[in-house]
């Protein structure tokens, strides 16, 4: 799976810059004042000449004008030096806890250090580390009686009664990701990027490539990006047969899938307070889709206790994925506190149609911290071929949807519940802090988030997000 | 909830004519707090999660890592 969060290139602070504010015209007087210093290499010369035929009677005054003349030059011949030889590297710092309820538990550290390496023009380099632990939900419903099953690691669970059953997990993540962005004319620049991570069961590679046309006075800001994702899945135990019984032998070997998407948007100024962006993005997935470690349970329909043969079976997804993301934020500012209003509206060919709202309003405090408070609200329908589990005939109160008479009709299934009738809620606050000097900043945030099933079926997921960011000039 | 927030979204963009702005008069625009991605590194963190736990993914923007994500 491709992540999603190299931001939109308009979004990206040093274009920006360029394009939407007038942070644009200070670096252009900074790169104008860095000229100027560099002119300067020529300046002793010319003034101690001047000095020398101006005075040549006033012998007192000689030495002490030449002095002053020298300590100038000396002083301006050292700012360019100093203008350009001490690029300042802009380094973050961030650590976050994940913490779900019972669940799963994941830390992910990240470093990220930019640098300008000419005008506008920037490189950074991110690394990621993330540590995951905990329970992870298999994909069976809670039953009145208890469930034993063979975890991918080859160890047998057994679940406790109406407890939905889990799998204990512990990996690693190793994330690098190098972006280069470059100014092409004036008005046109170039976003590249190359990533790649590791996990004991996951690697993925991936490279992208955006560009942003400014128009209509720098008001408009046009952007067209690419990017592609290769990824190469080597399940725990073995990869699984789609639909085959649990107990069957994992024996498929490694799997892989691609990924393309492509995106247009648009950022406009609409006035000296408010921005809008939109943007519209396409992706396209093939390969290995399924998650190896998802299970289905197949019930009987008088009691809903497993069918005494082949009672579980490993998900099956469809291997293509065409999906759509319709995206618009507004952001505007009340006398120096800011709200942000976001929404995005997806659709798939899994049948997925979903809707995400953000809020976000930052109080502004003294010395420029700030408090913000955030709201987030999403819902998703079903794929169409999600079932809590599948049951072998008609029953009251399970939708004929779910019935299956023979395991063999299927073509595919999945008791996922990330594709089920979701709907996530997310509350929370920020606090930053800026330091005397602003050359550094520190972020505090702490959210709570509670997604729960929309037909009321499956436990809800509850977790705490804390997260910690220290970003400095060094 | 949902409505509010479609409502929020609407009176904004119904109240909103585009009103053409020298490069004297961004200086608004100019602040960290008004710029696209401002807490870029939060909204990282962000995407991963819900990109995790959720079907639907993506409209910020391109490209990035990939992940297993159990």
């Amino acid at each position: 799976m491709q992540l999603k969060y190299n931001l939109n290139p308009a979004s990206d602070r040093t274009r920006s810059a360029q394009t939407l504010d007038p942070r644009s015209d200070m670096k252009r007087l900074g790169n104008h004042n860095k000229d100027s210093t560099q002119r300067c290499h020529s300046l002793p010369e010319s003034i101690s000449c001047t000095v020398q035929v101006r005075s040549p009677a006033v012998s007192s005054y000689k030495s002490i004008r030449q002095q002053l003349t020298v300590a100038t030059c000396s002083l301006l011949t050292a700012i360019p030096v100093l203008a350009i030889d001490t690029s300042p590297l802009d380094i973050s710092l961030s650590s976050m806890i994940y913490s779900e309820d019972g669940r799963v538990l994941v830390n992910e550290d990240v470093i990220e250090v930019q640098k300008e390496i000419d005008d506008d023009e920037f490189v950074t380099v991110r690394y990621i580390f993330d540590v995951m632990t905990g329970p992870s939900h298999n994909g069976l419903p809670k039953l009145d009686t208890p469930q034993t099953l063979t975890s991918p690691s080859g160890s047998t669970v057994t679940s406790k009664t109406s407890e939905e059953p889990t799998f204990a997990f512990r990996d690693t993540r190793h994330a690098l990701n190098l972006e280069w962005e470059k100014p092409i004319t004036r008005l046109l620049s170039t976003t590249n990027a190359v990533s790649i991570s590791g996990e004991y069961d996951y690697l993925s590679a991936g490279g992208s490539s955006s560009w942003n046309y400014d128009i209509n006075d720098r008001l408009t800001t046009l952007t067209a990006g690419v990017a592609a994702n290769y990824d190469l899945i080597t399940p725990v135990g073995g990869t699984p047969l789609g639909l085959g019984s649990s107990d069957s032998e994992k024996n498929l070997g490694d799997q892989k899938k691609g990924e393309l998407d492509a995106l247009i948007g648009i950022t406009q100024v609409i006035d000296r307070k408010t921005l809008l962006q939109a943007n519209y993005s396409i992706g396209y997935s093939k390969g290995y889709l399924t998650d190896p470690y998802k299970l289905v349970a197949y019930l009987n329909n008088v009691d809903l206790v497993p069918v005494s043969d082949n009672p579980y079976f490993y998900e099956k997804r469809p291997n293509t994925r065409l999906t759509h993301a319709f995206y618009l934020q507004l952001i505007r500012d009340f006398d120096d506190d800011v709200l942000r209003a976001a929404y995005r509206y997806f659709i798939d060919d899994w049948q997925i149609k979903s809707h995400t709202y953000e809020l976000k309003y930052s109080f502004s405090l003294l010395h420029e911290n700030e408090l913000q408070f955030h709201y987030r609200y999403y819902t998703q329908t079903a794929a169409d071929f999600y079932h809590y589990f599948l049951i072998n005939d008609a029953r009251a109160g399970v939708n004929n949807h779910d019935v299956v008479t023979e395991l063999s009709q299927l073509e595919y299934a999945s008791a996922d519940h990330r594709l089920g009738n979701l709907k996530s809620e997310t509350i929370g606050v920020k606090y930053s802090q800026r330091f005397v000097s602003k050359q550094s900043k520190l972020d505090l945030r702490l959210d709570r988030m509670i997604q729960q099933d929309q037909k009321g079926k499956f436990n809800d997921l509850k977790a705490w997000i804390a997260q910690i960011v220290f970003k400095f000039i060094y | 909830m949902k409505k509010i927030l479609c409502l929020v979204v609407i009176i904004f963009l119904g109240g909103c004519t585009i009103t053409p702005i020298k490069p004297w008069e961004r200086d608004i625009l100019a602040r960290d707090n008004m710029a696209l991605d401002a807490d870029a590194m939060l909204q990282l963190m962000d995407e991963q999660i819900y990109y995790s736990k959720e079907a639907a993914s993506g409209g910020k923007g391109i490209g990035g890592g990939g992940c297993g994500c159990n």
